[in-house]
């Protein structure tokens, strides 16, 4: 899937510009560098040809399916573990690669793990400045800094056990703040906590980050965090990248079907396309004249290839459809199969009489419209979107 | 039906079963606690006076406390330090040392007396050795450093394996997170993995501690002069002195488990386990011959050396065949009969220690019975009773009863066996008992399943393999136990420890080798099938 694929869409389009611009774009002044990169546990590929790069105080988010190797990403960023093949680079300096390999305790890299990793048998204190010299004389003052920061004033003297979920993350970024990173890793850092706490910590983190200017990778599967923290988004599927791409780029066009599907609630539909207008069994929709797929490449929205214009006429295409795009009518269309009440929207199942087919329609407002059974028509009310060629198409 | 909603459900129908058991463990319970009792009514029956016996007792006490505390500080260093070694580091052929590293549990402490004892020994395997460099006699080790030096190297295991276990289920996140935060492996050991491993530790020296009081064949045979050597020396011509110092090593025994517990549940901020893969390898580098030179001469002493030593005098005994008496004398005519010996008093007291813990072990964890945990702790003092204290409580006891018939029976064997090692079943029983499902008992007892039935069609097979585990252990025990067995066996039943003992008394040393090698090759069969095979499955060997 990349932008060379002759059956690729590529062209001119303004949101894939804005990824053109300078301060967004990756490869000027990155951070992080990964070059290349293989792993392999034995006889296990985890890692293929993965190439990468985050900007200087961006952050980048890891997203796919467990098993993806993510993690195995991330590990190998910290020098936790050894990649078989590939380069990594701190902005100018060789971490690992070509026989040099940078011991974990001098890469100014810190990590935030998915169980957190404090030392249970330390005070919150004592946590906090465990990555300091010890000795020094203004190592009290940076720990109390640290502290206050994370707004935890008054807990020094605490155990780990004793501490809330949301205070022992804010511990745990504390401790790996202080000895000041210059990247800072985060392993699905929030995957313990339930629900509205963990959208509450993570705004919190995500601020502070913001705040400080540090340059950050977050591991995740799950796609709503990697929009909220993420500047960029690295989608990863069975041990490669599949796309890296901003988030609001990502999810009008991604750059397969699986990555639609992955990020959001998305219908297929079929049809056929003249110029930039596909037909489909609800009507015309407009396509976006480009696919800003970005792969292995390293770099965000890379359209330079653009005299593949637009589509073969008469191909026949699986248009994306997502769900809030579409708009419910009174009509004979259509029929309500099945209303999910969600309080500010509602997720309608209809089922389409000419095909059978059935679409997700996501309609706002804090009353369902239509009941179960009940018979409508469908309309697309989103902007230009994207298709991929139909399979055997 | 309002009422029979209102009942708790395990009362109806159990109430027989629940009474049932918690009448015999009451039973168990005094049982296990009439040795210490009976001591105490002893001692004023004799009117044990503190002038008299206690004043002399210092010098012993003194003695065992020394001895039992160095022995427990080496134990515990040198198990820490092999632990983490195997766990954590490159060292070159780890898997096999892991494997070998608690095999001299398998020793017990008095046939590595006699190792020291045979090797340095003159015309032992020492000598042998040093003599083409020019040394004609070598220093015979004994007291302190003997008793100290053979004490560690085979107690040390007892350390080894729960660190091993924790550091398998230490989640490796904590290690990794220290070496970002820019710490070297030596400080990441000190400041993380120590602290996380002191529950491990301390429970492990615990175990070398009791073990170290209570022992009496290592110290007796190489004269240093403990409570129990004074115990024993005592018991037939000064009943009171014998007495009043069983007292006093029983009161230290159970004075240092109380405070062990106390101490370990304060510290109480531990990382839960996790199941997840152990931290990545440290590198040695340089360091990596150096440490397996060390590995492999630790575990060459503590293993090699002994069965060295004793195969040496096997052998120079089968060459110097006919002679009656001396350090040669060697006779394979009678080494069938006291193994079999071992084994069949061994799994007879496995058996009846298993059976006799399974309901008081039913009524702690399955009915959470507050009877039956005051029961369950009583019982495990019987543990930290010194196996001497319990056969002179037993034999003093037995002697001055209208039970004297039952001196030196092979019943009153099997019972003292029990009170000392039963408190091993009774932990491992409690955790067998637990591993039933309770819903599963229950479907049973809704499928209409008669109790006896469902006891052995659904409880015990689900039950059986950590019965066996105990039943192991006790056996394991039972084999190598030395005072209780020289007490209180029937004259005639020998087994391989009397027998080995008795070799070494007379100073037949191919003939105390050959019996100290089958002894240890048979414990080295179950201490591999209960202890190191388990520990593969915590952790990667």
């Amino acid at each position: 899937m990349t932008s060379h694929d002759p059956t690729a869409m590529t062209s001119h389009d303004p949101t894939a510009m804005t990824s053109h611009d300078p301060t967004v774009m990756t490869s000027h002044d990155p951070m992080l560098s990964v070059v290349g990169v293989s792993k392999s546990f034995g006889s296990v590929p985890v890692l293929e040809d993965i190439t990468f790069s985050v900007p200087r105080a961006a952050t980048l988010v890891l997203l796919g399916p467990s098993g993806c190797g993510k993690t195995t990403l991330l590990r190998l960023i910290a020098g936790l573990e050894r990649p078989d093949k590939g380069e990594i680079w701190r902005g100018e300096e060789l971490l690992t690669g070509g026989g040099t390999y940078i011991d974990v305790r001098h890469r100014r890299i810190g990590m935030v793990f998915q169980d957190l990793a404090l030392f249970p048998h330390m005070s919150v204190f004592k946590n906090v400045a465990y990555g300091l010299r010890p000795g020094h004389r203004r190592n009290r003052e940076i720990v109390e800094e640290a502290i206050a920061l994370v707004n935890l004033e008054g807990l020094e003297h605490r155990r780990p056990h004793q501490l809330s979920g949301g205070q022992q993350q804010r511990v745990a970024l504390a401790r790996a703040l202080v000895p000041r990173p210059e990247v800072i890793l985060f392993d699905e850092p929030f995957a313990s906590l339930d629900t509205s706490l963990r959208i509450e910590v993570r705004s919190e983190v995500h601020e502070l980050l913001h705040t400080l200017g540090t340059t950050a990778v977050f591991v995740t599967h799950d796609q709503e965090e990697a929009f909220v923290i993420g500047e960029e988004v690295v989608v990863m599927k069975d041990r490669q990248i599949v796309q890296h791409d901003r988030p609001s780029v990502l999810y009008r066009q991604p750059a397969s079907p699986w990555v639609g599907l992955f990020v959001g609630h998305a219908n297929m539909l079929p049809a056929t396309v003249q110029g930039t207008t596909a037909s489909t069994c609800i009507g015309d929709i407009e396509l976006l004249e480009s696919s800003t797929v970005s792969t292995t490449n390293g770099t965000l929205g890379n359209v330079e290839d653009s005299s593949d214009s637009s589509y073969n006429s008469n191909s026949s295409v699986n248009v994306l459809v997502r769900p809030e795009h579409l708009q419910l009518f009174d009509g004979k269309e259509a029929k309500v199969e099945l209303v999910e009440y969600h309080g500010h929207d509602t997720m309608y199942a209809v089922k389409l009489t000419d095909n059978q087919k059935m679409l997700k329609v996501l309609v706002p407002g804090s009353s369902p419209q239509f009941d179960h059974g009940a018979e409508v028509a469908l309309a697309y009310v989103g902007p230009p979107t994207t298709a991929f060629p139909a399979e055997g198409g | 039906m309002p009422q029979a909603i209102k009942s708790r459900p395990r009362v109806v129908g159990s109430r027989m079963v629940y009474g049932g058991l918690s009448v015999w463990s009451v039973a168990l319970a005094v049982v296990f606690v009439t040795p210490f009792g009976y001591l105490i009514w002893r001692s004023f029956d004799l009117s044990v006076t503190w002038s008299d016996n206690f004043s002399q007792a210092w010098g012993p006490l003194r003695n065992t406390i020394f001895l039992a505390l160095s022995v427990s500080v080496a134990a515990a260093v040198v198990a820490t330090w092999l632990a983490w070694m195997l766990a954590r580091t490159d060292l070159p052929g780890r898997r096999v040392w892991s494997v070998l590293a608690p095999l001299p549990l398998a020793f017990p402490s008095f046939v590595g007396a006699i190792a020291l004892l045979a090797g340095f020994a003159k015309g032992g395997l020492i000598e042998e050795l040093l003599s083409p460099f020019g040394i004609a006699s070598v220093p015979r080790i004994d007291g302190f450093w003997g008793a100290w030096a053979v004490l560690t190297l085979f107690t040390y295991p007892y350390v080894y394996l729960p660190v091993r276990a924790r550091l398998a289920t230490l989640p490796h996140s904590l290690e990794e997170s220290a070496r970002l935060l820019g710490r070297r492996p030596f400080s990441v050991f000190f400041s993380v993995v120590l602290p996380q491993s002191v529950t491990a530790i301390s429970a492990g020296s615990l175990l070398v501690f009791l073990y170290t009081v209570s022992d009496f064949g290592a110290v007796a045979l190489l004269r240093y002069n403990t409570l129990t050597r004074s115990i024993f020396s005592n018991r037939l011509i000064d009943q009171a002195t014998s007495i009043a110092h069983g007292l006093l090593l029983a009161v230290l025994a159970l004075v240092v488990v109380v405070a062990e517990r106390r101490l370990s549940s304060l510290g109480s901020s531990t990382a839960p386990p996790s199941r997840l893969r152990p931290a990545r390898t440290v590198l040695l580098g340089r360091w990596r011959w150096p440490a397996m030179a060390a590995v492999v001469g630790w575990i060459g002493v503590a293993l090699i050396g002994p069965l060295a030593v004793m195969g040496f005098w096997v052998v120079r005994g089968i060459a110097n065949r006919g002679r009656i008496t001396g350090p040669l004398a060697l006779s394979f005519d009678n080494i069938l009969e006291p193994a079999r010996n071992t084994l069949s008093i061994g799994l007879i007291t496995a058996l009846v220690a298993v059976a006799a813990m399974l309901p008081l072990a039913r009524l702690t964890a399955r009915y959470r019975s507050k009877l039956g945990a005051i029961c369950s702790n009583l019982v495990v003092t019987g543990f930290a009773l010194p196996g001497l204290v319990i056969a002179l409580a037993f034999s003093f006891w037995v002697l001055h009863s209208p039970l004297v018939s039952f001196y030196q029976s092979l019943p009153l064997l099997v019972l003292a066996y029990s009170l000392h090692f039963g408190a091993q079943a009774a932990r491992v029983s409690e955790t067998a008992v637990e591993t039933v499902p309770r819903p599963l008992e229950e479907v049973s007892h809704t499928l209409g399943a008669k109790r006896v039935r469902r006891f052995f069609r659904v409880d015990l097979p689900l039950m059986s393999p950590g019965l066996l585990a105990g039943a192991g252990l006790v056996l394991l025990s039972t084999m190598k136990e030395l005072p209780i067995t020289l007490l209180l066996h029937p004259i005639g039943f020998d087994t391989l420890s009397i027998r080995i003992w008795t070799a070494a008394e007379e100073l037949a040393f191919a003939q105390a080798g050959l019996e100290s090698l089958v002894l240890v090759a048979l414990s080295a069969v179950l201490t591999w099938f209960l202890l190191v095979r388990r520990v593969r499955f915590w952790g990667d060997v």
